[in-house]
């Protein structure tokens, strides 16, 4: 069971790296990460400040919408072009499939966050050691990488979630969706507190937990001042995609156990 | 063609979400910084996961403002990024002080335009960072030279004042209240203090105000001197000696501590150190 599912999870990874799409995406990305050096020469006094931000920023952008094409694309292309028959008559059951396909997807993109880390550690790094300004790495800036891939694992699952039940096309709209939502959780959830209406306050309240906290995951607000973030914050942020992204995984894997591919 | 309704809805409501209203100021010059900002709201919800980012590139946008000829209008629309900038980001301490200190449109004299929109941004800042002395100083300035509250200001610099890494300036100014209130020696002693203090800067500035207020504190002394003697005589003395000889003023004290020449003019005693007079609040 494990072999086959590191096995499609590879081969998922293999994939990717062939798509041309990965690739101008992975090119624009590096040159989005590149030009935050230059968006520093636009500045005074607040080097540090743009410098993290335009970076996370930036890292914040593609890697969402990196995870979005690529998770909302794999299953719906094989049901389309009737690859995953090859695999489902396999001694591969379906659940392996999709955990192994999500790997794969997870494996590409974290390989591409982990590039786009480096080189912003690297800018940060060099600034401070050629200029007289930036402070360099600090802990806040790894937090904020650490929560940019805690986001990418979650958003990544609940794609997979919508690509086993739908179109590539409707899959990435909805998960779009839930993303934007999963940022407005917190505003959701005080919202509902303030309404006086108690169906309106259980209705907020209720789709607060429903939806994904995605805003629980961003850290980057931090990194602008070097705030430090709790162990415990950390620690429960972790368990929260660990768990939801599980429970994602469980969801996708009963539809597609019970999805006619015909 | 059963979907062609969709980019007409796509775009009423861009429109409704990005601008409800419409802008602020005058927007067709050319080369002028516009205030093309989006609501509030908008920046913090549906931008909020790259909010930094977002909040960075308005932050570019103000500081390329700055670059760019100075008019009312772009003042203007500087405040405007400042208070935008600091709704989605209330700890970004450079929107306040630098859009505020850019905000003001000087015609000349004491007369100003936006005066009263970088008051409001200074206040915002301080509500936030109420220790500041950047901004205090800023506010104190603002209060003078666009509220016209010297005493407001003075108070200002008092409280600048009391912080242990205050500027000298700062104390200097401070003491014009002191001055205003014939408390002299508290004044003289204030300097000496700051002055005593390790790693202080604008040592020369501290020393000339001391200096100062050593002599205007002589000055007002004179002063009495002056008013007794136009009592005694019945006309107003028009030199030093006319003091001496009416028994009012010590014929040796000519001189200042600080070797100023002591003379009368127009009722007043003035020195040859000090140009004019200190005045207390009304010139800090």
């Amino acid at each position: 069971m494990m072999n086959g599912v590191l096995t499609i999870a590879l081969n998922g990874f293999r994939e990717s790296r062939r798509n041309r799409v990965t690739s101008v995406l992975v090119v624009f990305a590096l040159i989005l990460v590149f030009s935050v050096t230059v968006s520093v020469e636009f500045t005074f006094s607040t080097f540090d400040r743009v410098m993290a931000d335009f970076g996370l920023g930036v890292i914040g952008l593609v890697t969402p919408a990196l995870a979005l094409f690529l998770s909302t694309g794999l299953i719906p292309r094989e049901i389309e072009r009737r690859t995953i028959f090859m695999v489902v008559a396999r001694p591969v059951s379906r659940s392996a499939f999709v955990i192994g396909r999500y790997l794969g997807n997870l494996f590409t993109v974290g390989f591409l966050l982990l590039v786009m880390a480096i080189l912003f550690l690297a800018q940060l790094a060099i600034m401070y050691a050629t200029t007289n300004f930036g402070t360099g790495i600090h802990a806040p800036h790894l937090v904020a990488l650490y929560g940019l891939a805690l986001e990418m694992v979650l958003l990544t699952a609940v794609a997979f979630t919508f690509a086993t039940l739908s179109s590539q096309f409707v899959a990435t709209l909805m998960a779009t969706c839930v993303y934007f939502i999963g940022h407005m959780a917190e505003d959701l959830f005080n919202l509902a507190q303030r309404t006086k209406v108690v169906p309106f306050k259980l209705l907020g309240t209720g789709l607060y937990y429903l939806f994904p906290n995605f805003d629980r995951l961003d850290f980057k607000d931090r990194a602008t001042y070097l705030d430090a973030t709790p162990m415990g914050e950390l620690a429960t942020a972790t368990a929260y995609t660990a768990a939801y992204t599980v429970i994602m995984l469980l969801i996708a894997t009963a539809i597609f156990e019970r999805r006619d591919f015909k | 063609m059963r979907f062609r309704w969709i980019p007409g809805v796509a775009a009423v409501l861009t429109l409704v979400l990005v601008r409800a209203e419409p802008y602020p100021f005058e927007t067709r010059h050319w080369g002028e910084i516009r205030p093309l900002l989006l609501r509030e709201g908008l920046a913090r919800s549906l931008a909020k996961p790259v909010r930094p980012l977002l909040i960075d590139l308005y932050w570019l946008r103000a500081l390329n403002g700055m670059g760019e000829a100075e008019t009312a209008e772009r003042n203007q629309n500087l405040a405007q990024y400042g208070f935008f900038l600091t709704e989605l980001d209330p700890r970004f301490f450079h929107a306040y002080y630098y859009l505020a200190l850019v905000t003001p449109y000087s015609l000349g004299g004491d007369r100003y335009l936006n005066g009263e929109l970088a008051l409001a941004l200074v206040r915002k800042g301080l509500a936030q960072f109420p220790t500041d002395i950047r901004l205090r100083t800023l506010h104190a300035f603002l209060l003078t030279y666009i509220e016209h509250d010297t005493r407001a200001a003075v108070m200002e610099f008092v409280e600048i004042s009391k912080q242990p890494n205050a500027p000298a300036a700062a104390i200097s100014a401070a003491t014009a209240l002191f001055v205003d209130e014939g408390r002299f020696d508290e004044a003289i002693e204030m300097i000496s203090q700051a002055m005593g203090e390790e790693s202080r800067g604008g040592l020369q500035l501290l020393s000339d105000r001391k200096k100062q207020l050593e002599i205007e504190k002589l000055l007002r002394t004179l002063d009495a001197a002056i008013e007794r003697t136009r009592q005694k005589t019945g006309r107003m003395p028009q030199t030093l000696e006319a003091v001496v000889e009416a028994g009012e003023w010590p014929a040796e004290l000519t001189h200042d501590p600080h070797g100023g020449e002591l003379a009368v003019k127009d009722g007043r005693g003035y020195s040859s150190w000090l140009v004019g007079r200190m005045e207390g609040i009304t010139r800090w």
